[in-house]
């Protein structure tokens, strides 16, 4: 149960999005319209007060880590940042084009390879306690969050800084690359690598800055009250594993930031409690007992939803759902099965997996990389469409050539995590061409791990963005030196050099051209990966009640715009 | 009696040890790599620097005999240690959530001994008669039905409809959590508590309910029947002092080692009703203890649960004991 | 999971004892007597009837469901029931009459190898427990103590982890865990009977100690434990409902009832026949294994003429 919801929804969601070359100040004056996200109301008309229950974030089960420094879950983060905020977040306004604005960095620069990021800290803000937010409230931060007693899972990103590796590893006292001059007020980092789309990393939670009164605090502070921040909320009470209680932080002030982000100066509601469920039927049941405003879309009963709620279902979100192939399987990978991979992609009858499995809320994927993630493009793969005759006219091709399969391909998926239905169609659709497979259920808590070690033959694999840049998907999961995120046997160099330039290069549209060569190399010269369709929102209200609910690529509502109808 | 007692008490230690022990060396006989499965690794690959941090952490790499008696170490001195995902003492978390259970606990007995026990006895008394029937067939329904379907039924009826209905709030149940957590002398619940109580009480009672209800029932029907009853109505003694005063006290003898036995199937009931209603119990914690491999947490469960059986189990002996007075005169064989 | 029911209480109590060398014959009523008196139950009897009917089922299972078990439905998902599809259709558009059908096999299977693995467990162990006493009594009742003191879910999804999930994985959990308490009711009858006179004159006069544990001592656990076994298929069957719940057990495609209900359990409020009919099932299988262990009950009582 737990692990599900580290399956889908985990994996961080950053607010950090950028096309925008970074080369000069990070405020853009050409964007209209003081909206975020999509669909969102105008917000004059929004009314301050009201307290809201929340039934959406924790229906899977309690938190582990609320410490934006430690946590790892979509829905753990999703209070640290509205406890804290980053130097950066990501412009979701216009969906075509999100850009990354400044929060609290009011604005950056590098030098001309990406190398070394210096960034501006506003003046005049403050954590909660009424202490300033300064350059060295990151350096703290940083240093805490890769000591090796302290770190937590994702206190690898520390490795990104010059010096951040050796810190990890216990060699150096501090990471070298990172420098604070609070007169001047800035940071500078220096990198250990060029990376065009360093500033939308920065805005990942694990970079949140922290007061002095976390010097010297370890795990137990976040189960405390006293973990004090500087974003729009605050703890009102010590979180326990049944509620986490949030009020707003009479320090912050939202129109100091990018006014693109259009955040207001305070929340507008006056009190949020984020209820823990243990069981996705049971919480839905509890927002269905009107015992919650906002409750979480469960499969099975999304129909129920739509006909009596409204949803966040029409907002895209930056995942994607795929199944992995094994290179080196000889049964299945590798250059001479070409064919046979294709008429597997082709038979898969995806439209009907997501009426079927989703209830039609998901989108079926036409390429890897998601809708919202800058440089996106529709269609890359070219066979990804429905098409049981090519399908099969590309196996017979295939045993034509001389192969045959003596045994059904076995499908791997993590068990009791709401796959079955999935595999099962597919082994249906597989079935209709002549294709045999089987299903191979795995225990759910080993499944990535025994998947690497070569398990995978054709396996379940799902992957939500990080940080929202087009590298995420395509170096993370297919590059050949992938950080753990490929073990399946895929490696292609001229994907690899494509990547590298990719990365280095610093105009939007050259990169993402470079990344689209990169992305149909991989599906359609290769046919490295299955993708099967791309996530849509999850939360249901009744728009009777709350009057404003913006839910963001990363999975994240924007806590501080929700407001209610009637206060 | 008091050897017989403190010789039994002396015998949880052996057990204690031989059940953590076998669930120690199960946890590190299954596949996967421990350091691995806490890291979380059935989504995403764990970068290899986490794994490292997670095994140094724990000390997973240390040789299994060294982790062994590192763990008796500690757990002697009741410190058992802290969870693998949260990082928070063991101690705690069950502190908490012993509490939580125990109350639902409670609840769930007395309704089971309240209900089951007047229903046994009606049906004895009537036996044969409709309402007997009746009642065979609907206790046997109530112990058919799982559990978990049950719970949603009751959510169902009980809180999900009275909102479509815009019932007043007064009317409705709550669905899940465990409230205000306000009690008076430990378990009576105050102010709205009794909203989420009621329905996972009633939930963790239904299976164990019917049971005594048939349990009663039998042992009552094999009791009236009995030569001693038999003399008492000779005696001339009016049919309801000779049910109450004589049949009842010896018909509670099995019913009594019921109550106190089959731990496992309450474990397992309370596993699924705090699920359901999500009553933040050692039930709960079970469940999610178990597919977290969390290993600290399910060690210190089960070291509860091995007592708090050890100790009903001691319980019961003695009161079996009071009930027959033939066995308190040291006759027979004790298990 | 066990379902005790006017079981004599395992574990601290006793069969009846028999007082004398006489009772021994007459406490076990002839078995024409009991079907007899089982017959004129009319509860047993529709249990019996039930019961009869599902093996049935289960066996022309082929000849009985219009279609298979992976058979889908193409865009026809979570409908009602209807004229092609009598108990509706799932979630990827199965036929659930057809499943549920085929689930007959496989619950009744669990059911009945779980109880078979624990019935000769226990009567094994129980009975030498029992005979033999001192030590061996005393360690095999240790071991006892031990697994019953593990949560049964932590021992179950151990166990289910290390034999992977499936249908041999439940039924071994459940076989394991089961025995316990038919142990201790043919411990307790060996024990109530070693003492006497009429054991010690048959030792005194040649007969081997198993003979007289086969033949004299064991018939008179027999009451109980046939009577146990009995709802224990159906309590079986109910805790593979609850297994699968906490995710152990069978697995997909596997048209296993528990697992069914298990997967349906979020859709009481739109496609309540996905939950109702394989629920209905469980409940009418235990159901009628319960009224047939009553009926048993009733009729092998010695005490009642």
């Amino acid at each position: 149960m737990r692990r599900q919801r580290r399956g889908i929804k985990l994996l961080a969601l950053i607010l950090g999005l950028s096309l925008v070359a970074a080369a000069c100040g990070g405020d853009d004056d050409d964007d209209e319209g003081a909206q975020q996200g999509g669909g969102s109301e105008d917000q004059q008309d929004l009314q301050q007060g009201g307290e809201l229950t929340d039934l959406s974030t924790f229906s899977q089960g309690g938190w582990d880590h609320l410490d934006p420094t430690l946590s790892t879950t979509v829905s753990e983060s999703q209070i640290g940042d509205s406890i804290f905020d980053t130097l950066t977040e990501v412009d979701y306004s216009d969906i075509d084009n999100p850009e990354v604005r400044g929060e609290v960095a009011e604005s950056w620069e590098s030098n001309d390879d990406a190398t070394e990021w210096t960034f501006t800290i506003r003046d005049g803000l403050s954590f909660s306690d009424g202490t300033p937010v300064l350059p060295s409230s990151f350096k703290r931060s940083f240093e805490r969050a890769s000591d090796p007693d302290f770190a937590g899972d994702y206190s690898y990103l520390f490795s990104f800084f010059e010096g951040g590796q050796d810190k990890l590893d216990g060699k150096a006292d501090e990471i070298s690359g990172v420098v604070a001059d609070d007169d001047a007020m800035t940071l500078t980092t220096t990198l250990a690598e060029p990376y065009a789309n360093f500033p939308a990393v920065i805005g990942f939670h694990t970079f949140a800055p922290m007061p002095e009164s976390a010097e010297g605090q370890g795990v137990e502070w976040e189960q405390t009250a006293d973990m004090i921040g500087n974003g729009p909320f605050m703890l009102e009470s010590a979180p326990t594993q049944q509620q986490v209680v949030l009020v707003p932080n009479p320090e912050w002030d939202g129109t100091k930031y990018a006014e693109e982000l259009g955040l207001p100066a305070q929340p507008y509601v006056e009190k949020i409690t984020f209820v823990v469920s243990q069981d996705q039927d049971t919480a839905w049941n509890s927002f269905l007992a009107g015992e919650g405003e906002i409750g979480q879309l469960t499969s099975g009963r999304i129909q129920e939803a739509v006909d009596n709620y409204a949803t966040t279902l029409n907002d895209p979100v930056l995942g994607i759902y795929y199944f992995q192939i094994n290179q080196e399987d000889p049964r299945i990978g590798g250059p001479d099965n070409k064919l046979l991979r294709q008429a597997i992609s082709q038979a898969i009858d995806r439209d009907e997996i997501n009426e079927a499995v989703y209830e039609g809320t998901r989108t079926t994927a036409t390429g890897i990389t998601p809708p919202g993630i800058p440089g996106f493009q529709e269609g890359l793969c070219d066979y990804c469409a429905y098409d049981p005759d090519a399908a099969q006219q590309a196996y017979q091709e295939w045993q034509d050539a001389g192969n045959s399969l003596d045994e059904p391909i076995p499908i791997q998926f993590n068990a009791d995590a709401g796959h079955e239905p999935v595999v099962q169609i597919i082994i249906d659709n597989l079935d209709a061409i002549g294709i045999p497979a089987t299903a191979e259920p795995q225990p759910s808590d080993t499944y990535f791990g025994q998947m690497a070690d070569g398990g995978c033959v054709m396996c379940r694999a799902g992957w939500i963005a990080d940080y929202p840049t087009y590298d995420n998907f395509m170096f993370d999961l297919f590059s050949t030196t992938a950080l753990g995120g490929n073990n399946y046997g895929y490696s292609n160099s001229d994907f690899d050099d494509l990547l590298a330039e990719a990365k280095r290069t610093t105009d939007a549209d050259q990169a993402a051209d470079l990344f689209h060569q990169a992305e149909q190399i991989l599906l359609n010269d290769d046919i490295g990966t299955i993708p099967i369709n791309w996530y849509l929102g999850q939360y249901a209200y009744d728009p009777d009640v709350v009057a404003n609910l913006v839910q963001q690529p990363s999975l994240h509502i924007v806590w501080e715009t929700v407001a209610l109808a009637n206060p | 009696m008091t050897s017989y007692i403190i010789r039994r008490l002396l015998l949880i230690i052996p057990t204690v040890f031989i059940a953590l022990s076998f669930l120690f060396v199960l946890f590190f006989a299954l596949p996967g790599d421990p350091a691995n499965l806490i890291a979380g690794g059935a989504e995403r690959n764990i970068p290899q620097q986490t794994l490292d941090q997670i095994n140094e952490r724990y000390g997973l790499d240390n040789p299994l005999y060294e982790q062994f008696t590192d763990y008796w170490q500690r757990t002697v001195q009741w410190d058992l240690g802290e969870s693998y995902l949260s990082r928070r003492s063991v101690n705690s978390i069950l502190g908490e959530k012993a509490v939580a259970s125990l109350r639902l606990a409670i609840w769930a007995i007395i309704i089971e001994i309240v209900v089951g026990i007047a229903v046994g006895l009606l049906s004895a008394i009537r036996r044969y008669s409709l309402s007997d029937k009746l009642t065979t067939i609907f206790t046997a329904l109530a112990s058919a039905i799982p559990v978990f379907v049950l719970g949603f039924v009751m959510q169902w009826l009980f809180a999900v409809k009275p909102n479509q209905w815009d019932w007043p709030e007064w009317a409705r149940l709550r669905t899940s959590g465990i409230g205000p957590n306000s009690w008076a002398l430990f378990f009576i619940p105050t102010g709205e508590q009794w909203r989420y109580l009621i329905l996972p009480a009633i939930a963790l009672a239904s299976v164990t309910t019917a049971l005594l209800a048939r349990m009663t029932r039998g042992s009552m029907l094999e009791v009236l029947r009995a030569d001693y009853m038999r003399t008492a109505r000779a005696k001339g003694l009016r049919e309801r002092d000779v049910v109450l005063r004589h049949g009842l006290r010896n018909a509670m003898l099995p019913v009594v080692t019921l109550i106190g036995l089959d731990f496992g199937t309450a474990i397992g009931a309370a596993v699924l009703t705090e699920t359901t209603f999500t009553w933040p119990g050692l039930g709960s914690q079970i469940a999610q203890s178990v597919s977290d491999r969390d290993l600290p947490v399910l060690l210190g469960l089960t070291l509860v649960v091995v007592l708090a059986y050890a100790f009903v189990n001691i319980v019961v002996d003695v009161s079996y004991a009071w009930f027959d007075p033939r066995i308190r005169l040291g006759k027979g064989e004790h298990a | 999971m066990t379902l005790t029911d006017q079981v004599t209480p395992p574990g601290h109590v006793e069969a009846p004892e028999p007082a004398d060398v006489a009772d021994l014959g007459a406490a076990r009523p002839l078995r024409a007597d009991v079907w007899r008196r089982f017959k004129r139950n009319r509860m047993a009897m529709v249990g019996l009837g039930f019961i009869l009917l599902l093996a049935l089922v289960a066996a022309f299972a082929p000849l009985i469901a219009p279609y298979g078990i992976t058979e889908r439905a193409s865009g026809q998902f979570r409908e009602g029931p209807s004229v092609d599809h009598w108990f509706g259709t799932d979630d990827i558009g199965r036929d659930v009459f057809s499943r549920v059908v085929y689930g007959a096999r496989v619950s009744l299977r669990i059911g009945f190898l779980a109880t078979a693995i624990s019935l000769v467990l226990g009567l094994l162990l129980g009975a030498i427990s029992g005979f033999f006493g001192g030590s061996i009594d005393t360690i095999i009742m240790r071991i006892t103590d031990v697994f019953l003191a593990i949560p049964y879910f932590v021992l179950a999804i151990s166990v289910a982890t290390v034999f992977g999930r499936s249908e041999n994985s439940i039924i071994v959990i459940l076989g394991i865990t089961g025995w316990l308490f038919i142990a201790r009711i043919v411990r307790s009858s060996f024990l109530g009977l070693r003492r006497l006179e009429y054991v010690e004159a048959a030792t005194a006069l040649g007969f081997s100690r198993w003979r007289i544990m086969f033949r004299h001592v064991l018939p008179n656990a027999l009451q109980p434990i046939i009577v146990y076994g009995t709802i224990s298929v159906g309590a079986v069957i109910l805790a593979e409902a609850a297994l699968s719940f906490l995710g152990v057990g069978p697995q997909e495609p596997t048209p296993a009832w528990g697992l069914m209900v298990s997967e349906a359990k979020g859709s009481l409020t739109n496609a309540p026949h996905l939950l109702f009919f394989p629920a209905g099932a469980i409940v009418l299988t235990v159901l009628a294994f319960i009224l047939i262990g009553d009926g048993l009950r009733d009729a092998l009582d010695p005490k009642l003429k």
